[in-house]
């Protein structure tokens, strides 16, 4: 009855294993969440303070919460295998309304196999068509398979089962 | 808050967990409801409640302010627990689906009140500290001081207390309710109450989040779906109170655990915004409407010398516990830059697929049927 705990555990620590590659998608959202937070949130760990300017002006200055709205799209690659000697890069693209209504999109520009420095290297902002974020019917950042329902119907199932042998041991002396 | 007291965001994470622990603590003192009284033991929670919101609001620094909040947290959790046991013991059979409906639905509609004081607080000409808020949870005192003689202990307490074989039962002990007699219904409940809730408590935790990162939505448009869900949702108590005086404890707890399923997984695969409001407020509805019914089901099968203990068994270390679990799952295997699945709303999906199976089926196949429970037949038949 113990194992099953301990194998629920194990088999989280496994999958978060599974998924240590880190996505440009979320980097580029920790950022900006970040930037939201002011300096609190430290948005020096993803870009250099001038890059957060870019975004929003005097935000070391300004209260939390000034980005009423944050949205990332699906990485572009430019590069899937570059020369040798040279850093590959990719292209997410982003969009920031203010809470006074102003809107703001464009790229964050990540060196995907930079050892040193921040990850985003800069922003730009020339203007990203409609149709690119989820919420303008873009393509989603992340694909789930029809295999991901069925393992959890599976784990569903099996934590039922699972239920069968403690509820079989409380019942087994039960006074009628 | 943080402002004033000078904290970080970090710093109000840990507050937050802090307080979390409270409610798990006051696991000892609803236990004790079984042996003072429900009477004295309501008097008590209020009172402390309310002696650690006037400390709340007298927080000269973070860590006081902690302190102050873990210990009104103990006496809240206990003065629910303690709430449920009354009710279920006061009123008439027919008429405790209904009662129970009432009482669940006003969690959710003190949140609420709640808001609607911020928003009437925030159109006032000059800035109401958050203070304030603390000093109006003195109210329930002035009340208590005002009607402590006319509250008087529940009758079934009473009846048992007054009876022969009072003496010889155990009205101290926290494993009683782990009893040959009880325990296949207090595991039965508490499996089902945990699993429930670490769904509730995820898709709350998260729902936020999802919506403004996922789905785009803005942090004021996402307030106000949470906040008018909300209104809607909480009918879902009532309705659940009133179906279950009708047709029983079960068959209504497995309706709305479907629901759950069906609109608490649609909710979070939903991308368009007009759509995600009927959908917010049926999965509230459902979701938390069934409270309704795991209130039922925690005190209505135990006899009322152990009541309050299997209750505070049930709720306090199954339920929190799933509350804490669940976010934490659903944030490792749904974070953007590492997690495996990698977006929260398909981890909340596959989150509520895998535990409300278990749920449908842990009650359908072993929590007992209590609409025509009688509380008295069961006491006696415990004397003697």
């Amino acid at each position: 009855m113990r194992r099953a705990p301990i194998a629920a555990v194990l088999l989280v620590l496994i999958l978060s294993a599974c998924g240590s590659r880190e996505r440009p998608e979320g980097i580029v959202e920790r950022w900006l969440l970040a930037l939201n937070q002011g300096t609190a949130g430290e948005p020096g760990k993803y870009a250099d303070g001038s890059t957060s300017e870019e975004i929003l002006p005097d935000w070391e200055e300004l209260e939390p919460g000034q980005l009423d709205l944050i949205e990332v799209g699906a990485a572009i690659p430019v590069e899937d295998a570059p020369p040798r000697g040279h850093i590959a890069e990719v292209h997410v693209p982003f969009r920031v309304v203010t809470v006074d209504g102003s809107e703001t999109r464009g790229r964050a520009v990540l060196r995907r196999s930079v050892r040193s420095g921040v990850p985003i290297g800069s922003v730009d902002l020339r203007a990203i068509p409609p149709g690119i974020f989820p919420s303008e019917n873009g393509p989603s950042i992340i694909e789930k398979t029809p295999a991901a329902w069925l393992v959890s119907v599976l784990i569903g199932a099996v934590l039922a089962a699972l239920s069968w042998a403690p509820m079989r041991l409380a019942r087994r002396r039960r006074p009628d | 808050m943080l402002i004033d007291l000078g904290g970080t965001e970090a710093q109000a994470g840990a507050i937050r967990a802090i307080v979390g622990l409270g409610a798990a603590v006051g696991f000892l003192l609803s236990a004790q409801a079984d042996r003072i009284g429900r009477r004295r033991l309501l008097l008590i929670t209020i009172v402390g409640y309310t002696a650690c919101a006037a400390l709340t609001a007298l927080s000269p620094n973070l860590a006081f302010l902690a302190g102050a909040q873990f210990l009104s947290q103990i006496f809240l959790a206990s003065e629910w627990a303690v709430a449920i046991t009354i009710v279920t013991e006061e009123f008439p059979r027919e008429e405790r689906g209904r009662a129970l409906g009432i009482v669940t639905s006003m969690n959710t509609l003190g949140g609420i009140a709640v808001g609607l004081l911020a928003f009437g607080f925030s159109v006032l000409p000059f800035d109401v500290p958050w203070r304030a808020y603390y000093v109006l949870a003195l109210v329930p005192l002035v009340i208590v001081a005002i009607g402590r003689r006319s509250m008087l202990e529940t009758e079934r307490y009473s009846a048992v207390r007054a009876s022969e074989g009072f003496a010889r039962l155990d009205h101290t002990g926290l494993l009683e309710p782990w009893k040959p007699a009880f325990r296949s219904d207090v595991l039965a409940v508490g499996l089902v109450t945990f699993l429930r809730h670490a769904v509730a408590a995820a898709a709350a935790f998260w729902w936020a989040y999802y919506a403004q990162q996922e789905v785009g939505m803005s942090v004021s448009t996402s307030g106000l779906y949470l906040a008018a869900a909300g209104v809607l949702g909480a009918v879902g108590f009532i309705v659940a109170g009133r179906l279950m005086d009708r047709h029983g404890r079960k068959p209504v707890f497995l309706a709305y655990m479907v629901g759950t399923l069906v609109f608490g997984t649609w909710l979070f695969q939903i991308h368009d915004p007009g759509l995600m409001l009927p959908v917010l407020c049926l999965a509230i509805f459902f979701g938390l409407g069934s409270v309704a019914v795991t209130s039922a089901f925690a005190t209505e099968p135990f006899p009322t010398y152990v009541r309050s203990r299997a209750a505070a068994w049930c709720r306090n270390a199954f339920e929190i516990p799933g509350g804490i679990v669940a976010p934490l799952v659903v944030g490792i295997l749904g974070d953007h830059v590492s997690g495996p699945i990698g977006s929260i709303g398909d981890a909340m999906s596959l989150t509520t697929v895998a535990l409300i199976i278990p749920t449908i089926w842990i009650a359908w196949r072993y929590v007992p049927e209590t609409k025509d429970t009688n509380l008295v037949a069961m006491d006696e038949a415990v004397m003697a």
